[in-house]
């Protein structure tokens, strides 16, 4: 099989006699083949349309890193990107994207992140693009939940997953995103079984919140309506979902809360009594690196100097729990703010006044090792 | 087993929601084992097909979860390409991920090289599988990174398969180069080593060279040298070679353009495949591998045959094997084990009821345990670094040390610290610069080596309250919030960790210091196997035992009254107290100081050595002025009371007392029956001469000088000349040793010969235990009888001296007497200080009650001897003669004056004194004619019988007649002296005169 796919590659240049000379014949093909692929009804015409189609969008990407002989000079790869614009050719590609091969796919999301690269004085010119046809990105964050629906199409999900990760990273695209409302469904995607689907959406999603954080507090978290959604479907995670689920969505929400320009958001997480409660237990859960996330947001309901009442309540009554967990809580543990923090909560546990119950029964610590065999 | 590219929807796995994965595949035996986890052959449970299953745990503590994913998105983007590890599918269970890949029967390529150097064939075909994996992987511009025997791996059907894409990088258009330091560094590219500098596909081509060169070879280069050392020698010094004659020029020359120090002049892996190498082997098909597998496979069933024979010299590599095994599940478990130490902690989130008051609290910080010690393994010896966990063709890891050293594996990423290992290596995407700062100044900390340092700080005194500053990070979080827009720069650089950080950082176990036994190491020896190399006898140095100190407070024992301020006691521990063992008595075998005989053979005469009294058991007593009465356990109060009450002791109860510290220190030791015979007697038979052997045979004494020995392994032909030395030698020896005991016993009736009257001394024997039953007054006697004589002797030598009251018996004065006697005959001068001494003596004769003062002041009373106006008898001339006969004369006088006390006959000294006054005064008048002698003796005094009756035989007493005689006599004797002294003194007048005159 192999060798019979190399001897392809070497005849595939000979009786193919018409090569795309100006940039204008590469999109004009290519969009002709997905014409084709479309169209043809028989298994063979769309195999043969696909492969014609993943060789021009090979010979596309030659082209536009410039090693084909001789070098294409700018401005004919300027006439490429204003064609491409011109003919959809994305949104023709994604309409098309299932029917692609693999390899073609793989072309794809090449030449889509070198177009979003793509930058003529200092302007970057596929992302304008974008922004003013947002049909494109709406219509990639659609086709993530039709790759879901209908089974064994999660190469789909993940290819497009990652062209929505490199839109992410221009802030016009991720305002897009954010206000999509397609957005949340992701939430429900982390919950998927199929753990590439699950942490491809966390991806998504952690990309979406953290790569521009002003953007988010100042036009997504800003809205009350956001930020009782967001507690509530990150909670959710936070509480179920599995091991990864829940340390990355307590990450998410770690980063989240420190960030100085939303803390609206952080008063109103930490204040919640429901929060500490999730927060406490989460930081009793059997991984240690889970506690380290979960303290990561303890510690800011610790900090905080005007605590809720419910809130110092559950602290006083849990003072000397709290006291004996932080006892053994990351003892090796290095690095010094860390140690500074917990130092830091630890006395402002210790300085909540202390209840003492007539009836309150002892826990004692036994020091004895034994191994408990799996 | 046949699998087919066809379907991917036939193989594609249905993704229920929440199965459990376990019970979709089964898990067998391990075939593989990364730095992130196990990977098992495993099956799936309904369609029975074969798979590799690689499990990640993502709990553990230095991964991170982008990573792995983007290993499965490597993995899932070539399912499409040959010669790749196909990817179905990743599964979650709890905190651990499964990975599906395809199954390669025949393992990795490194593990087929392990029965031996694989013919060149071989390579070809491998390189070009390899070049056509990378031809495809390069067209993506994604770079493997980490190519290396270990990740080909073949099939059963000699097909070759690149796997373990965990650093791959993908490589887009804004960044061509990569420039993250990722692979294994012994095949790591010049480039990638180098930091800044932005490596493209072709550090693939260089890690094919090295791994042509390790397929070669066996080892990739520099495999001698550990990691780091490799790496900078991959930058600075020449590309590595493949070099012998024993390898074709084409194979030399394939490794050559692969392994180009200049990225640009490296040849990709089209050109590669152009190669005259790789044309040679163009004809030869995969299936050739298979003869590879099979090669393995008989080496391992008659390794395994082997290992049944010699059964029990290699059941510790297993013992490593599953120790390393189980030593893994200790570390997997200790990582899984560490952290279900199950927290059950039921926080209880009910409201707080009226029942509870609270109390304000001040902080009473306890003192913080600190850190246990590290005991350094001694030695590791020369193997190669790239694989250390393998074991090489022909040796086996001989010591084991408990702590693994990762060296060959791949380089990763990680977030708390950063240990170099030779795994794969990524960078991160992007950070906020203050984590960043984060892990370098980690890592500059981690770089620190824990010190290890027993002290005792003790901060004593109140605690003062320490403010804690806040961790400003928490601090602004709640300071008022003013919205500031910053703007982060695009790519921080991530300051590379500079050069030779090496950090060996043994996962740490957090312990809590429990009272170790402090068991005496087993001074383990190793036990010299069968074979002695002949030139290998070391000796253990003797081991020092840990000198456990027991502060008990004053939680043992009664609380007693506090004490007032304690005295001070100094204690010096003596060096050399016989050794006593602790701990679980076990004989020590007496240190045998073996005594290397020097070449001529001398016989040290056995001489009663005395018994050296113990010097330096020296203990400095410090008098404390104000001794308040101490009320602790008697254990240590005990010594100093005994010895206060003796205010000043001499030099004699010197050594008695340090015979009984002697037997006070070695006190508890006393309470076990002395089971061994007491060390003191033991140090004196030092160097007994061996007693003499009857008969000449030859001995393996150890008296061996060594040399001779040695003489015989050094190699050269065996002189059979040399041996009868050694018989003569020792023969010499034998008949030198018995003229030397009968020399001994000749020097020993010398001694005594010479000097008869000196007793030779026995020493008192020091170490026996007093018992109850001799009774101590006989020993004493002894003692004191032996001690007596040469202590008289002693006090005559000094004389008198003035401290000492004992008394002197009477009858000693006459050997003064004549001692003077003798010495005053021939020499005239120094009669006179005899003379003042024996006077002395004569005084010394009345007194025997008085104090000493009379004595001190009696030898004042001799000074001023000649100016003393006392005595009126002597004529003071100052005359030429000795003044001896003035002062005898003054003496007499003196002696009068004594006389006085005397008491007894006191009227006739005063006539006697008188008489010499008279004498004086009176020889003015004394007549001046001497009377004649009596002409005829009468002879009645001398005839007892009565001259007028001659015949009767009576007797008559004649005494009064003589003693009336002998009184006229004297009467005229002294009438007489006076006469002939005034004739004298007249001539001496005249003569004067004669002599004045001219």
């Amino acid at each position: 099989m192999f060798k019979k796919y190399k001897n392809q590659d070497l005849d595939v240049n000979f009786w193919w006699k018409r090569n795309p000379k100006t940039p204008h014949d590469h999109v004009k093909f290519i969009t002709e083949q997905l014409g084709k692929i479309e169209s043809s009804s028989t298994h063979d015409g769309k195999r043969k349309a696909q492969e014609e189609c993943s060789k021009y969008l090979m010979a596309t990407k030659h082209y536009i890193l410039g090693d084909t002989e001789p070098h294409p000079t700018p401005e004919a790869i300027d006439e490429l990107y204003m064609a491409m614009y011109h003919a959809d050719f994305f949104y023709e590609l994604l309409v098309h994207f299932s029917d692609l091969e693999f390899e073609a796919r793989k072309e794809v999301m090449l030449i889509f992140a070198m177009c979003l690269r793509h930058s003529k004085d200092n302007k970057l010119v596929t992302v304008d693009y974008l922004v003013s046809q947002p049909k494109t990105i709406h219509f990639m964050l659609a086709t993530m939940q039709l790759a879901l629906q209908n089974r064994g199409a999660h190469d789909l999900f993940l290819a497009v997953g990652n062209m929505i990760i490199e839109c992410i990273k221009y802030e016009q695209l991720c305002r897009i995103i954010l206000k999509d409302p397609q957005l949340w469904k992701f939430f429900d995607f982390v919950k998927v079984g199929n753990f590439e689907i699950s942490t491809e959406s966390l991806q998504i999603l952690g990309a979406a919140f953290t790569t521009h954080p002003k953007l988010v507090s100042s036009e997504f978290l800003n809205e009350e309506s956001n930020m009782i959604k967001f507690m509530q479907h990150i909670n959710k995670l936070m509480a179920h979902g599995s091991y990864v689920t829940k340390r990355q969505s307590t990450k998410l929400l770690a980063s989240l809360i420190v960030v100085r320009s939303n803390n609206q958001f952080m008063t109103l997480y930490i204040n919640s009594p429901e929060n500490l409660k999730l927060i406490m237990t989460l930081m009793t859960d059997k991984s240690k690196n889970l506690q380290h996330e979960a303290f990561n947001v303890f510690k800011v309901m610790v900090a905080n100097p005007r605590k809720s009442k419910p809130v110092s309540d559950i602290l006083i009554k849990n003072r000397d729990k709290l006291l004996k967990y932080f006892e053994r809580f990351a003892v090796d543990c290095q690095d010094p703010t860390f140690l500074d923090e917990r130092d830091f909560i630890v006395q402002e546990i210790e300085s909540l006044p202390r209840i003492v119950s007539s009836n309150v029964e002892t826990i004692v610590l036994g020091s004895s090792n034994s191994p408990k065999g799996e | 087993m046949k699998k087919s590219i066809g379907g991917d929807s036939g193989n594609e796995i249905p993704a229920k929601m929440d199965q459990d994965i376990g019970s979709l595949f089964k898990r067998s035996e391990i075939i593989g084992r990364g730095k992130f986890g196990v990977v098992y052959k495993g099956y799936h449970v309904r369609t029975k097909q074969v798979y590799a299953i690689k499990v990640l745990n993502l709990d553990s503590d230095e991964d991170e979860v982008e990573d792995v994913q983007r290993e499965i998105q490597f993995l899932a983007s070539m399912k499409q390409v040959p010669n790749i590890t196909h990817y179905y599918g990743s599964y979650l269970k709890d905190t651990s991920l499964w990975i599906i890949i395809e199954y390669c029967a025949g393992g990795s390529l490194r593990t087929l090289l392990r029965p031996g150097k694989i013919d060149e064939k071989y390579i070809g075909v491998i390189m070009r599988e390899l070049l056509m994996a990378l031809k495809y992987i390069h067209k993506d511009n994604v770079i493997h990174r980490d190519i290396k025997a270990a990740n080909v791996l073949i099939t059963n059907d000699g097909q070759v398969k690149l796997c373990d894409f965990g650093v791959a990088a993908q490589l887009n258009q804004t960044r061509s180069r990569r420039q993250t330091m990722a692979g294994t560094p012994y095949w790591m590219a010049p480039e990638v080593i180098m930091e800044g500098v932005y490596y493209d596909t072709k550090v693939d081509i260089w890690s094919l060279g090295i791994t042509a060169y390790e397929i070669a070879t066996g080892n990739p280069p520099y495999c001698e040298v550990e990691a780091l050392r490799a790496m900078q020698l991959i930058t600075k010094s020449k590309p590595p070679r493949l070099e012998g004659r024993n390898y074709s020029a084409l194979l030399k020359e394939f490794i050559a353009l692969c392994l180009d120090e200049d990225p640009k002049a490296r040849l990709s892996a089209e050109e590669l495949l152009k190669t005259k190498f790789i044309k040679t082997h163009k004809a030869t098909s995969s299936a050739l591998l298979k003869q590879l597998i099979s090669r393995y496979l008989l080496f391992r069933d008659n390794k395994k045959k082997t290992r049944e024979s010699v059964f029990l010299a290699d059941e510790d590599p297993r013992a490593d094997h599953k120790k390393y095994l189980q030593n893994d599940q200790l570390n997997g478990k200790t990582s899984e084990d560490s952290s279900d130490f199950e927290v059950d902690v039921k926080w209880d989130f009910d409201s707080l009821s009226s029942a509870d008051y609270i109390i304000e609290n001040d902080i009473n910080l306890e003192e913080i345990p600190e850190g246990s010690a590290y005991d350094w393994a001694s030695a590791q010896d020369q193997h190669n670094y790239a694989y250390p966990d393998e074991d090489q063709f022909y040796c086996y890891p001989t010591n084991n040390n408990n702590g693994k050293v990762y060296q060959g594996t791949t380089m990763g990423k990680t977030q708390p610290g950063t240990m170099l290992y030779n795994s794969t290596l990524n960078a991160p995407l992007s950070h906020n610069n203050t984590t960043g700062n984060f892990p370098t100044r980690m890592m500059k900390s981690v770089r620190t080596n824990p010190t290890v340092g027993t002290g005792s700080h003790t901060n004593s005194g109140g605690a003062k309250r320490s403010e804690m500053k806040v961790p400003k990070k928490l601090s602004e979080l709640f300071e008022k919030v003013e919205q500031t827009n910053e703007n982060i720069p695009g790519e921080p650089e991530l300051s590379r960790i500079n050069r030779n950080v090496s950090h060996l950082h043994m996962g740490s176990l957090p312990e809590d210091t429990a009272a170790l036994p402090v068991s005496e190491l087993p001074a383990v020896r190793p036990h010299v196997g069968a074979i002695n190399n002949g030139n290998f006898h070391s000796q253990s140095t003797p081991v020092l035992p840990v000198i456990q100190t027991k502060f008990s407070k004053a939680t043992k024992g009664p609380p007693t009254a506090v004490t007032t301020a304690p005295t001070p006691i100094e204690i010096e521990i003596p060096e050399e107290l016989p050794t006593t063992t602790a701990a679980g008595s076990s004989n020590s075998d007496a240190l045998a100081a073996s005594h290397t005989k020097p070449r001529s053979s001398t016989v040290s005469t056995p001489g009663p050595t005395s018994h050296p009294k113990a010097p330096g058991i020296s203990r400095r007593l410090t008098v404390g002025t104000a001794v308040a009465p101490v009320s602790s356990n008697r254990g240590i109060d005990e010594k100093p009371k005994k010895m206060s009450n003796s205010p000043n002791d001499n030099a004699e109860s010197n050594t008695l007392s340090s015979n009984v510290a002697n037997i006070a220190s070695s006190g508890p030791s006393n309470k076990l029956p002395l089971k061994s015979p007491s060390p003191t007697r033991s140090y004196t038979n030092l160097g007994s001469s061996p007693t003499k052997r009857p008969g000449n045979s030859p001995t393996t004494g150890t008296a061996q000088p060594p040399t001779m020995k040695a003489l015989g392994n050094a190699g050269e032909n065996k002189d059979p000349l040399l041996q009868p030395i050694n018989t003569n030698l020792h023969i010499s020896n034998e008949i030198h040793n018995s003229m030397a005991d009968k020399e001994t016993s000749r020097v020993n009736r010398d001694f005594k010969r010479n000097n008869p009257n000196l007793k030779l001394q026995m020493p008192l024997p020091t170490s026996v235990v007093p018992h109850k039953l001799l009774d101590p007054s006989s020993s004493a006697v002894a003692a004191t009888g032996s001690n007596n004589g040469p202590a008289g002797e002693n006090i005559n030598q000094f004389g008198f001296n003035t401290s000492s009251a004992s008394n002197i018996p009477v009858s000693m004065t006459p050997i003064n007497e004549k001692h003077i006697d003798w010495g005053k005959k021939p020499k005239r001068g120094p009669s006179i200080s005899n003379r003042k001494n024996s006077q002395n003596a004569d005084i010394s004769i009345s007194t025997s009650t008085s104090g000493p003062t009379m004595s001190v002041n009696g030898a004042q009373s001799t000074v001023p001897l000649n100016t003393g106006p006392m005595s009126s008898s002597s004529l003071s001339v100052a005359s030429m003669f000795p003044n001896g006969s003035s002062a005898s004369v003054t003496a007499s006088g003196q002696q009068s004056s004594q006389i006085n006390a005397l008491g007894a006959t006191n009227s006739t000294s005063n006539a006697i004194s008188n008489t010499n006054a008279s004498t004086v005064s009176g020889n003015l008048h004394s007549p001046t004619v001497l009377q004649p002698p009596p002409s005829t003796i009468n002879m009645g005094i001398f005839l007892d019988v009565d001259a007028n009756m001659p015949d009767s035989n009576s007797w008559v007493d004649k005494k009064p007649l003589v003693l009336h005689e002998l009184e006229a006599l004297l009467k005229m004797y002294e009438e007489g002296l006076p006469v002939i002294e005034n004739a004298l003194k007249k001539q001496l007048i005249s003569a004067e005169v004669a002599q004045g005159d001219h």
